[in-house]
Parts: C-alpha cells; structure tokens; sequence
C-alpha cells in the first residue's frame, strides 16, 4: 500500500537537478577531521609522555613515525605548506629550486605563487617582483606580471592573483588567473595613499572582490561587476588583511573579527594597549600577538583563535613572523625546526629543519618589502 | 593487513556516490543549500574514517550511515527545530494533483524534521522500522509513532489515493 508514495519520491527524487560532485571539498574536509583527531592523539600522547618520563619516548617515536606516511602531493602542499630555506623552496612533497631571493609567498588553489627579485646575487630591489606559480606537484611556471613596488594578494581556494597598480591620477585592481597565465580583469578606483609608501594601495581578495586600504577607508572592488564600496566598518591607514570573508579590526586594547557587513564574530581582549593579527588563509583562525611580543621581552604570549568556536590556545616562542599551511595551521620556525601548529590543541608537529634560520621565508609570512 | 584505500579510490566513490546520497539528502532537507552541504560533510567524515574502510564496496552504506546520522544530529540543534517545519499549510488536496511534485514536496515541508526523515528513510529508502530507529537513534516505538503521525498529515495534503489509511505505521 505504500507504492504510490513510494513512487511519488522516487519520481521527485529522479527529477531533481542534481549538482556537481566535489570530491576535493570533502577531501579536503575531511583531512581536516583526520588531522583534528591525530592532533588529538598526539596531545594526548605528550601528556602521557610528561607522566612517564623517559619511557614516553618510545610513544611519540611511534606518533612521529605514523606522522610520515606519504601524502599526495595536493594533501602535502595542504597540510605542510610551503617555506624557503637554505636555497630551496619546500612544497608539500617537493623541493624545489627557485634561482632568486623570495620576498613573499602566496597560496592559490594553483599551487603556490612566488614574488622574488631578480636571478642571481643582484640586490633584490622594491622594482623587483617576478612571479613563479609553483605547483604542489613541484613544477614551476614562470608567470607574465611583475609587481612593481606593490603587494599582491590571493586566496587559497581560488586561482586568482590581486594587486593594484597607479592608472591615469587613479589606480586599478588587477585580478589575474595564475593557472592560466591570464588577466581576468582590471577595475579603476581612486583614493589616497598618504599612509603606505606603495605605488598603489596593498590588497587583499576574497570571492569576487578585491579589498583595497586606502588613507581612509577599505575599498570592496568587485572585479564582475566592477562595483567599488566601502568595507563596512574598515578604517583605512592601514594595510586590511580580508581572508574567506572576515577581517580583524585591531583596535586599543581589543581586536575584533568581523564579517564583511561589519558585524562583530570574535573578540579578542589583549593586556596591552595595541595588537596586531593575523587571518589564516582559510579565514578559520587569528593569531592575535600583543604588542609587547614583538618589542620587548616579559611578554603577553601570543595567542591562536578559532573564530567560529572561539576556542583559544597559547602560542609560546617567537611569533613572528608568521606563516601557514593553505589550510589554516600557523607555520613557525622555532630554532631550526619549521613547525605546524594549530589552533583546537597547539599541537605542533615538525615539518621541516633548516640549516640557516635567517634564510627562512614561510608562505602568507610578511617580511617587508 | 588488509590494504588501505586511497585518495584516488575514495574520490571515485565520492563521485559515484554522490547522485544518489545528494537525493536521499534532499528530499529529507527539501533545501538543494542544506543537502550539498549535508552530502559534503558526509563524505568528509567518511574520509575521515577512511582508513578504517577495509573494503571499498562497503562505503556507499558507511557514507549513507554517516549521512542519516549527521542529518539526525542536525534536528537536536535548537536552531533547526525553530526553523522548521512550516507553519504555512500548502494548498489543500483538492486544489492540487497529488501526482504534482510540488504538492509532494510542499506536504514533506509541514512535517517536522525528524518525521520527514523518518518518511524519506521508510519510504524511500525502503528501510524496515528497526532500520530506521537504529539509523536515528531513536527507539522503534517512536518510528512507528512519526511514521502514524506522518501519514496522516500528508494524507490530508496529498489525499487517500497516495496515502490510503490501510498505510500504518506497523507495517515493517
């Protein structure tokens, strides 16, 4: 007796405009629960291991030796991230060779993009921004724009390399595809820049826009429809790091995670008078260091946060400069050691040794220029 | 020592799979937004535990297990309970073709979350009463009694040719 309902949903069911998989999502998700709950395990191993004195040892060998069963390539590049160190430049599985100083490294769904000065032992000046696309399989390509005294931006889940650069008395947004090699579109805007010693405004990209700090506020360029708006709530002067839809607005004695209508997501008090913060790539976590801890010692720690949970654990050592992994662990060079941190238990796993930590360069890491 | 799925086995099962968990996911939802996103988290957990999958043919079951959990745990939010269901009645039997998928999918939106997948995974699914329970962690008892109270709300929306009152909730 139950056919005709029975059929009534198969029917339904039959006709439903069914969307496209995307096993890479759930992937890529699902690495994450896999690595939450290793984290997990290990943490709690280390506890052991405090409990048990040397005996321990034994235990976290064997937690490292599970650590190095061998990933894709796209889960390694995921997972580890990138740095440069000692002449080489680690991708995920790969080592790569790039025959230039690094100024900075920027995560696409591409592979990684690479801004560095010219080949050789010329000096690395402001004029000097090559582009290398280097894939998480380790090839590399060398890519068309160069970064005249700018910076660029881009996002991990996406192909897409920003940047500004002056035009007429104004400036344009340039949205390039860095898998294709291909501009996929210019957009003009004005606005001051008393404030940054640039050519044209720093930026950053999330979706469809590209976020330009201007002296007085954040401009949302909108590269489709080439609408340009203010970032609600952004108050320019200062160089807005906008990651997978939230900010962080650094303000006297607190800094606050908003969304890009404004609205409050996290809060974060610090004992100091000024902060500053750092989105991951995914936009799932922010790394809030207390003045204090990047001038003096006796310093505030500083301290990593889930931004949808809340959730906040100490970051011990030198913070800076900060690095990640494209999917949300902050990368850190402590000692000799490149380590993979996250935000749910601080565990760290070692990801790398460097010879010479002053020629270290993590991805998403500012290092001036 | 059973060897491990791989990454690239896994992405095949996730495409093979994904029509059919999508559908399941839907009609139990009704919201195309909600089932991508339940389908999609499905799969991660499935990925998650994928190393504990020792033979591949058994993951669609795993993954719909996963599913139908994920979907259960998602009706104990408090959120989702005030969301749903409607308290807009859709049209009256008369006005509609029962055979009309749209008056199907309007008589599935007024049911509550719980009684709903207890209808997709019944009817759909084809899951006996002990099955379902066992699949929303609820006793048979309630099944039975979501399934009673089911039918009889979309036999007023739909009328006794697609619901006849012979349709109990007994019946496994």
């Amino acid at each position: 007796m139950t056919e005709r309902l029975s059929q009534l949903l198969h029917d339904e069911a039959t006709a439903l405009d069914v969307p496209p998989p995307d096993a890479h999502a759930a992937l890529t998700r699902g690495r994450g629960l896999r690595r939450r709950r290793t984290a997990a395990t290990a943490a709690v191993a280390a506890a052991v291991v405090a409990a048990l004195g040397a005996g321990g040892v034994v235990a976290v060998d064997n937690l490292r030796g599970e650590d190095t069963v061998q990933l894709s390539d796209a889960a390694a590049y995921e997972q580890h991230g990138v740095w440069m160190a000692d002449g080489a430049l680690h991708v995920g599985n790969h080592t790569v060779d790039i025959d230039a100083k690094i100024n900075t490294v920027h995560y696409t769904s591409a592979g990684v993009v690479v801004v560095s000065g010219p080949t050789g032992d010329q000096p690395v000046g402001p004029e000097d921004g090559y582009l290398t696309l280097v894939r998480p399989d380790g090839t590399k390509q060398a890519l068309e724009p160069r970064l005249v005294d700018v910076e660029a931006a881009t996002s991990p889940d996406s192909p897409l390399l920003a940047f500004a650069r002056p035009a007429g008395s104004g400036y344009e947004a340039v949205v390039w595809d860095v898998a294709t090699d291909k501009l996929v579109a210019t957009v003009p805007f004005d606005g001051g820049l008393r404030w940054a010693g640039w050519a044209a405004p720093p930026v950053a990209i999330s979706g469809d826009v590209v976020y330009a700090s201007v002296d007085r506020e954040v401009l949302a360029i909108n590269w489709k429809t080439g609408t340009v708006e203010p970032l609600p709530g952004a108050p320019g002067s200062r160089w807005e790091e906008v990651r997978a839809g939230v900010w962080a607005d650094e303000q006297s004695g607190q800094v606050v995670v908003r969304d890009l209508a404004g609205s409050e997501l996290l809060t974060v008090p610090v004992d100091s008078d000024f902060a500053e913060s750092y989105l991951s790539p995914d936009g799932r976590y922010v790394v809030v260091v207390p003045e204090d801890d990047f001038i003096g010692e006796d310093a505030e720690p500083a301290t990593m946060h889930e931004i949808a949970s809340g959730e906040a654990r100490a970051l011990p050592g030198d913070t800076l400069p900060l690095g990640w992994t494209p999917d949300g662990h902050a990368l850190r060079l402590v000692g000799h050691e490149i380590r993979s941190c996250t935000a749910i238990d601080s565990a760290c796993t070692t990801v790398g040794q460097v010879d010479d930590p002053e020629s270290v360069r993590l991805a998403e890491a500012y290092y001036g220029s | 020592m059973p060897r491990r799925p791989s990454d690239g086995e896994f992405t095949e099962f996730a495409h093979a799979s994904w029509a059919s968990l999508y559908r399941t996911a839907y009609l139990m939802l009704g919201d195309a937004a909600e089932a991508e996103d339940l389908v999609q988290t499905a799969l991660a957990k499935t990925y998650a535990a994928w190393p504990k999958v020792r033979d591949v043919n058994a993951a669609p079951g795993y993954a719909r297990t996963v599913l139908v959990n994920t979907a259960s745990s998602w009706f104990r939010k408090r959120s989702w309970r005030n969301e749903r269901p409607t308290e807009v009645l859709p049209d009256l039997v008369d006005e509609q073709d029962p055979s009309d998928r749209p008056a199907l999918m309007s008589a599935l939106a007024v049911l509550a979350p719980r009684q709903r997948a207890v209808v997709v995974l019944r009817y759909y699914e084809d899951l006996s009463v002990a099955q379902v329970a066992s699949a929303l962690d609820v006793s048979e008892g309630t099944v039975k009694s979501q399934t009673s109270d089911a039918l009889a709300r979309l036999r007023t929306l739909l009328g006794d040719s697609v619901v006849p009152h012979t349709m109990g909730a007994t019946n496994d």
